[in-house]
């Protein structure tokens, strides 16, 4: 005869199935009789079911993009064109000497007006304005990047509007126009990441709704769907019942759906 | 398509199919990374070096073996590897707990048990939490768990009833 204490200490094994057959029926004929093992036994049962319920954490933005790029970069090293990323480079230096260049010509200037006015205390307009310029500056360098040739080049793009707090019209065009139809799905897919950070933009919803019926990648599907639930859109659950119902829809893709469906409703 | 066939693909120069495998293996890998460091910017630096190493060092793949077991093999060596340039016993237990790591903005139904919960794994040794971790939540068998951590079945079993004996008796002093 087992005592409890002997007993309680099979008891992750009872429940893992894992003793002989003469074991497990003499743990089970104790158990029948004796309360406190019972009892230690349920205890049991509650805190191992109560582990796999454990919230889990999302991958964070800056992780999903580091690794697209290197995944564009390796890409672009394997069929041999190292050299497109030295050629972009580049052209990335014009810009960048021409950003610098058009930037010392306006401290420059407004240096120069500054040590006129100085004592007119007049210089604080002209501050702000040199820094809108710079702001203005760096966004159209941005936006060129959009239209380069290198996937990698573009992803940089996308995650440099990262650094935009506040969007403007033609920043939200061009993110919306990559997720509609750059040629990359990596691409496309951190398009769709970005823009969700303006999901209080009608127009952004609009654009993910819209991305959500046509693009028939499973990533990017999936990630839209994501998005979409986060910013608790309604207006995307009946283009979320009919993925749901799609027979042509991948499994995971109707899978996505019909959870995202189950949080909205 | 299986995760091993994706992974020969990758091996064999179709990067794109990684990032299938990226976005299927990152969650789980980046909540292991986090329950083994409990810090926030070393397991993302962590779950990033991974799947670059996955890209890099794709050749290193064996056509045919287990993806699962291959992908956690290579996470552990980073772990381990990272854990001793830090001079910081894999042992050692979570001395600072960020609790918002986990919880922040989430409504759970059982929020307080699991808080509690995550609480008392921190506490836990790295090991035994590691062994715990890839059995009760990743649903992993000893005999998978001794494959990755190139122990035996008999051993890791040992482990981790008593990890799971620890972390049961911890929880309960914290209630």
């Amino acid at each position: 005869m087992k005592t409890c204490t002997e007993i309680q200490d099979l008891l992750i094994d009872f429940l893992e199935k894992n003793l002989d057959t003469d074991t497990h029926a003499e743990v089970q004929k104790h158990l029948e009789k004796c309360e406190a093992c019972q009892t230690e036994l349920a205890e049991l049962q509650d805190f191992t079911n109560l582990i796999p319920q454990m919230p889990i954490i999302t991958v964070p933005q800056n992780v999903k993009n580091t690794f697209y790029q290197t995944l564009e970069q390796e890409k672009a090293s394997l069929i041999g064109k190292p050299l497109i990323l030295r050629t972009v480079r580049w052209y990335e230096t014009v810009w960048t000497k021409a950003a610098a260049a058009v930037l010392i010509l306006a401290l420059g200037f407004v240096l120069g007006h500054f040590s006129q006015k100085n004592a007119a205390g007049e210089n604080q307009p002209e501050i702000a304005d040199l820094q809108k310029e710079v702001k203005e500056m760096k966004q159209l360098v941005m936006l060129q990047m959009f239209k380069k040739e290198s996937a990698s080049e573009r992803l940089q793009a996308v995650s440099h509007t990262y650094e935009v707090e506040k969007p403007d019209k033609q920043l939200l065009t061009a993110l919306i126009e990559t997720l509609h139809y750059d040629r990359n799905v990596n691409v496309r897919l951190a398009a769709a990441n970005a823009l969700s950070r303006f999901g209080n933009e009608p127009e952004v919803r609009e654009a993910l709704m819209m991305a959500l019926r046509k693009q028939t990648e499973p990533n990017i599907q999936i990630a839209l769907i994501e998005l979409l639930v986060s910013l608790k859109e309604t207006k995307a659950l009946p283009e979320l019942q009919q993925i749901m119902q799609g027979k042509n829809q991948p499994e995971i893709v109707r899978f996505k759906a019909a959870e995202g469906v189950k949080v909205l409703l | 398509m299986t995760d091993e066939q994706l992974m020969e693909c990758v091996a064999k120069g179709d990067l794109d199919k990684a990032s299938t495998l990226f976005e299927r293996y990152s969650p789980t890998l980046h909540n292991f990374f986090t329950k083994l460091t409990y810090d926030r910017s070393a397991s993302e630096d962590l779950t990033q070096n991974l799947f670059v190493r996955l890209l890099k060092y794709r050749h290193t793949y064996r056509i045919g073996a287990n993806f699962r077991s291959w992908i956690f093999q290579m996470a552990r060596n980073i772990f381990y590897d990272q854990a001793q340039e830090k001079r910081k016993m894999p042992t050692d237990e979570i001395k600072e707990y960020d609790q918002n790591i986990v919880f922040e903005q989430q409504n759970w139904e059982q929020k307080e048990e699991l808080e509690l919960l995550d609480k008392a794994l921190a506490k836990l040794p790295t090991d035994q939490r590691e062994i715990l971790w890839l059995n009760r939540y990743e649903n992993m068998t000893y005999s998978e768990i001794a494959k990755i951590t190139d122990s035996t079945e008999s051993a890791i079993k040992m482990k981790a009833h008593r990890a799971l004996k620890n972390l049961k008796e911890i929880y309960f002093k914290l209630m």
